[in-house]
């Protein structure tokens, strides 16, 4: 090992991703991303559904 | 509807604003609903769109197909991180404040991805990649220690 190779990477990458991790957390915790998901989903699925008579209209 | 936190968190870390970052990863899951059955590797394809639909995002006017690398929105925009804890606040700075090259390599392996797995996606040899981590970890930990001074 050189002087400039880190001791511990893993430790100083936990930390990180670990801070990461609870900011994902705190993001779903504080954004109703259920909502958000079910009215993309239904968005999604009707622009499909106007594709497909666009489509057949054609 | 974790998958979703992620990459909103990664495209923070990656230079976004909330809610750029919530646009573009909304973007990406209608993308992947859409061709779920095409895509063969769905992490790494779900991060490296989400990326490039961020930054087409901010970038209309360009429409190439654009290296990771090149993905570099700007860091100054920190708008809506105050709702993370002071810490997260604190970790997602640091990354962003991080040079784009090193900023890259070390968001999508913080977020799990192995050297050889961004070593593809990037086009760099693993051995590029593991380097630029060092770089990356150096200054975070400088930054870190110059925040604490």
């Amino acid at each position: 090992m050189t002087c400039h190779e880190d001791p511990d990477p893993a430790a100083f990458d936990a930390y990180i991703r670990t801070h990461l991790s609870r900011a994902a957390d705190t993001y779903a915790s504080r954004t109703d991303l259920r909502t958000r998901l079910e009215t993309l989903i239904r968005e999604t699925g009707k622009s499909k559904e106007d594709d497909g008579a666009a489509v057949a209209e054609g | 509807m974790q998958w979703f936190s992620r990459i909103v968190v990664l495209l923070i870390v990656k230079g976004a604003s909330l809610a750029d970052a919530e646009d573009a990863a909304q973007e990406t899951m209608i993308l992947a609903w859409q061709d779920w059955m095409s895509i063969r590797a769905p992490a790494a394809w779900v991060r490296t769109t989400a990326i490039r639909v961020c930054f087409k995002q901010s970038r209309k006017n360009r429409n190439h197909t654009i290296p990771l690398d090149e993905v570099n929105e700007p860091s100054s925009v920190d708008q809506g991180l105050e709702i993370f804890a002071e810490e997260e606040q604190n970790v997602l700075r640091l990354l962003r404040a991080l040079p784009p090259g090193q900023r890259t390599i070390a968001v999508l392996f913080y977020d799990g991805m192995s050297f050889d797995e961004i070593a593809d996606l990037t086009g760099k040899h693993p051995d590029t990649i593991r380097s630029q981590l060092r770089h990356a970890r150096k200054t975070l930990k400088e930054s870190m220690a110059s925040n604490h001074s």
